[in-house]
Parts: C-alpha cells; sequence; structure tokens
C-alpha cells in the first residue's frame, strides 16, 4: 500500500487502458444515451449557436477499459494496446480518472462537489451549487428546489440525487442550527461565563472526552467549562422528517400556542390523498392527454399509475401541496393572500386559522391532518351549556348535523 | 358534476341589469336536477373511498382484539344531547362509514375524516393523537 500516493489517481492507470478507435464516438453516445428527449449535452452542440461551423460538441473522447489488475482482459487486447502504445500520441490518461485522497471532499463551499457526483445530471461540470461570488448569491436549499422544478425532468427521475441533497440539507440543519437555552434565572451569569470560555479549551475538554479521560484528571478551568454546560441544554434544530420525537414537541408547543390564542379547534380533518388515482397527479407528471374537463378522464393502468407516481415523487408532492392548497383556498374560502377567510367563507362556514402537519402513511402515502378554527365557533363548554339551556338553539345545531 | 355547476352560474351572470323576475321554474329545475346527481354522486364516491373494510393494517401496533381505527361507529338514529353526560351525539346511519363531508367528499373524490370537536376530551385527543 505504501507504493500508491496518499493523493491522486492510481499510478500505471495509463497502462491498462485500451483505446477503441474503431467506434465512432457519436454512435455510441447516442446509443449509450438513447431516451425520449434529447441529452442535455447535445444542446451545447444547437446549430443555432454556431452557424455555418462545425458543431461544437464536448465530449468524452477516449473509450477504453482499465483493469487494474490485469486478468479480466483477453491477450489481444494487451498486445493491440501495446502496440498503440508505441505510437506517440497526447496525454494517455483516461478522460474520467477516480482520485483518491487522504482528506474527506469537502462538504461545505465546495462548488465541485455536486457535478463531480453526478456528471449525468451536470454535463459540463457547471451551475453548481454555492459558486462564490456568483453575481446573486442563492441558497443551496433554493438551488436544489429549482432544479427539482426544471422543465427538464433529469433531476427529478435520478435515482439519488433527491436524497443525497435532501441529506445535505438535513445535515447542515443540524449542524448549523443547533443552539443553546438557559433558565432564565441564571441566563446572565451563564452566558458571560459562556462567552468567556476560551475555544481551545473547549476543544482540549472535546479531545479529552473522546478519548475516554475521566473527569477528575480534567484541570481546573476544563472542569468549569464542563460544568457550565451542565445549565445549558443543547437544542436541536427542527428537522422535519429526521428526528420526528423533536419536531412532534415542537409541533406540539405550537398548536398549544395556537389554542392559547384562538381557544379549542372546532373542527379536526383528516385530509387523505391518493396520488395514483387522480387525474391530476397524471397532468403533473406530465400526460398531456388527460383532459380534466371530463367528469371521468381517461387514465392509464393503475399499475402505469403507480410507477408513475414511484418515478416522479415531486409531482406527488406537488399534487398534495396543489389539493390542499385548493381545498383551503376554494372550498374553505381561505384568502392565503391575506392569510383570513374571505367574506363569503366556504363551505364549513369562515375559517379563523388552521394548523396542518403531513406525514407519510408506512405506504410512502402523504396525506395531512388539520386543525381548524371557525370564526364565530363556540367552546364545547359553552355549547354544553346553550344546548341546556336553550331549546332553540339545540333545535338549530341538530337541523345542520342531521341534514345529509 | 363540475359541468352543471358553471351552467348554473352561467346562468345568474347572464341576468340583464334591469331587474327582471328571473325564470324561477327553470332555475329550480335545474338545481333539483343537481341536488340528484349530487345525491348519486354522494352514494357512489362514499362506497368506494368513505366505506371502512376489515383490513390487516387495523389491527398494527397491538390492537390484536379490536380496530384500531375504533371501527364499527356505534349508529346514532337522530343526533341529541344528552343532559346526564353533557355530551353530543351526532347522526350515525351506518357504523362503517367514515366521517365525512358531502361536499369535500364529491368535489375531490379522496378518502378523508371530519370530526367535529365537542369535547374537551376531543380536543386534547385531537391535538395530540396524531400530532
Amino acid at each position: 500500500m505504501d507504493l500508491y500516493p496518499n493523493d491522486g489517481y492510481l499510478p500505471g492507470i495509463e497502462e491498462g487502458v485500451i483505446h477503441d478507435r474503431q467506434s465512432d464516438v457519436e454512435d455510441v453516445f447516442k446509443e449509450e444515451t438513447a431516451g425520449m428527449s434529447e441529452h442535455p449535452a447535445e444542446l451545447l452542440g444547437s446549430p443555432s449557436e454556431t452557424p455555418e461551423s462545425e458543431p461544437l460538441v464536448v465530449m468524452l473522447e477516449k473509450m477504453g477499459v482499465a483493469d487494474p489488475k490485469c486478468d479480466r482482459m483477453p491477450g489481444r487486447l494487451f498486445t493491440a494496446a501495446a502496440l498503440r502504445n508505441l505510437v506517440p500520441g497526447g496525454s494517455e490518461l483516461p478522460d474520467l480518472v477516480l482520485h483518491r485522497g487522504s482528506t474527506a471532499v469537502p462538504e461545505y463551499g465546495n462548488p465541485d462537489l455536486v457535478p463531480g457526483m453526478y456528471p449525468t445530471l451536470f454535463p459540463t461540470g457547471t451551475s453548481s451549487f454555492e459558486i462564490p461570488n456568483r453575481t446573486c448569491a442563492i441558497s443551496f436549499k433554493k438551488q436544489a428546489g429549482y432544479y427539482l422544478d426544471l422543465a427538464d425532468r433529469s433531476f427529478r427521475y435520478h435515482h439519488s440525487f433527491l436524497f443525497v441533497v435532501l441529506n445535505i440539507i438535513q445535515r447542515r440543519a443540524s449542524h448549523l442550527q443547533t443552539h443553546f437555552t438557559v433558565q432564565r434565572s441564571k441566563f446572565e451569569t451563564v452566558a458571560t461565563k459562556l462567552v468567556a470560555v476560551k475555544s481551545n479549551v473547549l476543544q482540549s475538554v472535546v479531545d479529552h472526552l473522546e478519548n475516554e479521560g475521566k473527569y477528575n484528571s480534567l484541570t481546573g478551568e476544563q472542569k468549569a467549562a464542563l460544568d457550565l454546560l451542565k445549565h445549558v441544554n443543547t437544542i436541536a434544530a427542527r428537522i422535519p422528517g429526521s428526528q420526528a420525537g423533536k419536531f412532534k414537541v415542537f409541533m406540539r408547543n405550537e398548536i398549544r400556542s395556537y389554542c392559547g390564542f384562538f381557544g379549542l379547534p372546532h373542527l379536526y380533518i383528516t385530509l387523505n390523498l391518493s396520488a395514483a388515482h387522480s387525474p391530476i397527479f397524471q397532468l403533473l407528471f406530465g400526460d398531456e392527454t388527460i383532459d380534466l374537463s371530463k367528469r371521468f378522464p381517461v387514465l392509464v393502468s393503475a399499475r402505469e399509475r403507480a410507477l408513475r407516481l414511484a418515478k416522479d415523487p415531486v409531482a406527488g408532492a406537488d399534487f398534495f401541496n396543489f389539493c390542499i392548497t385548493s381545498i383551503f383556498r376554494y372550498l374553505f374560502g381561505w384568502d392565503y393572500d391575506k392569510r383570513e377567510s374571505t367574506p363569503s367563507g366556504g363551505i364549513i362556514g369562515k375559517v379563523e386559522a388552521f394548523y396542518g402537519s403531513s406525514e407519510f402513511t408506512e405506504r410512502g402515502i402523504l396525506h395531512g391532518h388539520f386543525l381548524t378554527w371557525l370564526l364565530g365557533g363556540l367552546n364545547p363548554a359553552e355549547v354544553h351549556d346553550k344546548m341546556c339551556d336553550d331549546d332553540d338553539f339545540q333545535k338549530r345545531f341538530f337541523l345542520h348535523s342531521s341534514k345529509t | 358534476m363540475p359541468l352543471m355547476l358553471t351552467s348554473l352560474s352561467n346562468l345568474v351572470l347572464s341576468v340583464p341589469l334591469r331587474p327582471q323576475p328571473p325564470p324561477l321554474d327553470a332555475t329550480l329545475e335545474m338545481l333539483n336536477e343537481w341536488e340528484s346527481v349530487f345525491c348519486t354522486q354522494i352514494k357512489m364516491c362514499g362506497e368506494v373511498l368513505q366505506r371502512h373494510g376489515r383490513r390487516k393494517v387495523c389491527h398494527k401496533y397491538g390492537n390484536d382484539d379490536r380496530c384500531r381505527f375504533l371501527f364499527p361507529h356505534e349508529i346514532v338514529e337522530a343526533s341529541y344531547f344528552d343532559l346526564e353526560t353533557n355530551s353530543i351525539f351526532l347522526l350515525v346511519r351506518d357504523g362503517t362509514v367514515n366521517y365525512f363531508n358531502p361536499y369535500l367528499l364529491v368535489f375531490c373524490r379522496h378518502n378523508h375524516d371530519i370530526k367535529c370537536i365537542l369535547s374537551g376530551k376531543a380536543a386534547k385527543a385531537a391535538m395530540f393523537l396524531y400530532h
């Protein structure tokens, strides 16, 4: 192992490369990337941009096989390759070489990371995330969302891009948004002490604990720093999806605040949408043959619909979002811009406020739970009192509940 | 269904500016027809989307001896208020159908559940059970 350098590619790789000079680069490319739509790389050579000159094709031109162990290649290929190597040419390195390094590839401030991981999604290696000095700065999250909304759906259909990018976003949330809480009475003393602790002291405590050192063998300064942390709670960021427990606590507190402000909610609504059977989802997936003005639009088979949902989870989430907002906007009469009910309200009267959470079933189907407060709605205790005292109220109350 | 709605609203919009009595009979007939189509749709969608059949998922998480969604619901012939227990019972015609809103059911065509929170206990359950 010592023969291998710490950084760089495997030495001698160029000797294992066999150049294929018979196949035509463009033909092979077309064959390998055959698909329904144009490959993004082909757009580079669009004739409109380079009129009357040779189309500008940026492609990997060196093809061949590398076999470091040299035991899976027939002998004549070797001979041929050796003979070719007698002919002087440019660099004999393949175009794509997997490098190895002694340090991990940095995740922060590294514009090369994502294009490096996904050369098929970033065929030119440009338009990466977090490019320094970009004229208009754009956050990682926003750009990821933008890529998933592109008309070209390569990013949505990619089998791992979605997951890796979400994972990066969630990791960042946990790295950068962790903070401390402390009892109000101790805030002043703890805050001044905490700021005074030197970072190298903290680092030495961390090293000590990581190496399973004992508390008693710490120096006085180190002990003081560690003791200080006992008064402080570390609050991890609210990371939707990952730390379900903590996120749940956060939501419960929010609901409590809503109840403190608006009183008890009046309606509890669960909406269990089914993207796989909905004509609207088929349209969002890109099936332009769906006629939504028909009462019963013609759909593809249930199997095909399930495959579509699995292929395009972004359209599935868009469908969920679209349906929920439509229900609240058009059926419940909620004005999203003004954040209040429209003057005419909707099928459940006028909504004063609502709180919703989206969840996945164990089958991976999105559904939503909503607590809804109605304008002029009564507290259950008030309803019960009126039921006892006012026969007319009781009549009116049940008039609506018995209508079907 | 949406077609009927559009034709109805067109009719309302096309009423001339000078006040004139609307053609009552025609409107009424249309409304009646709409109502009857709507009722058929409620039944159709209800059977497909809201009826609760006994499934394996009912007995997940250790609910071996009962359905975890608490089906079937108890039949309530007519809505009433019970003075002694100080509680309100709403009409339940069919114990295996999920509580629903007819407009939500017919216009959105998906399974849903809607519950009136009529007691402090129900409120707590709604606030903490699912969230």
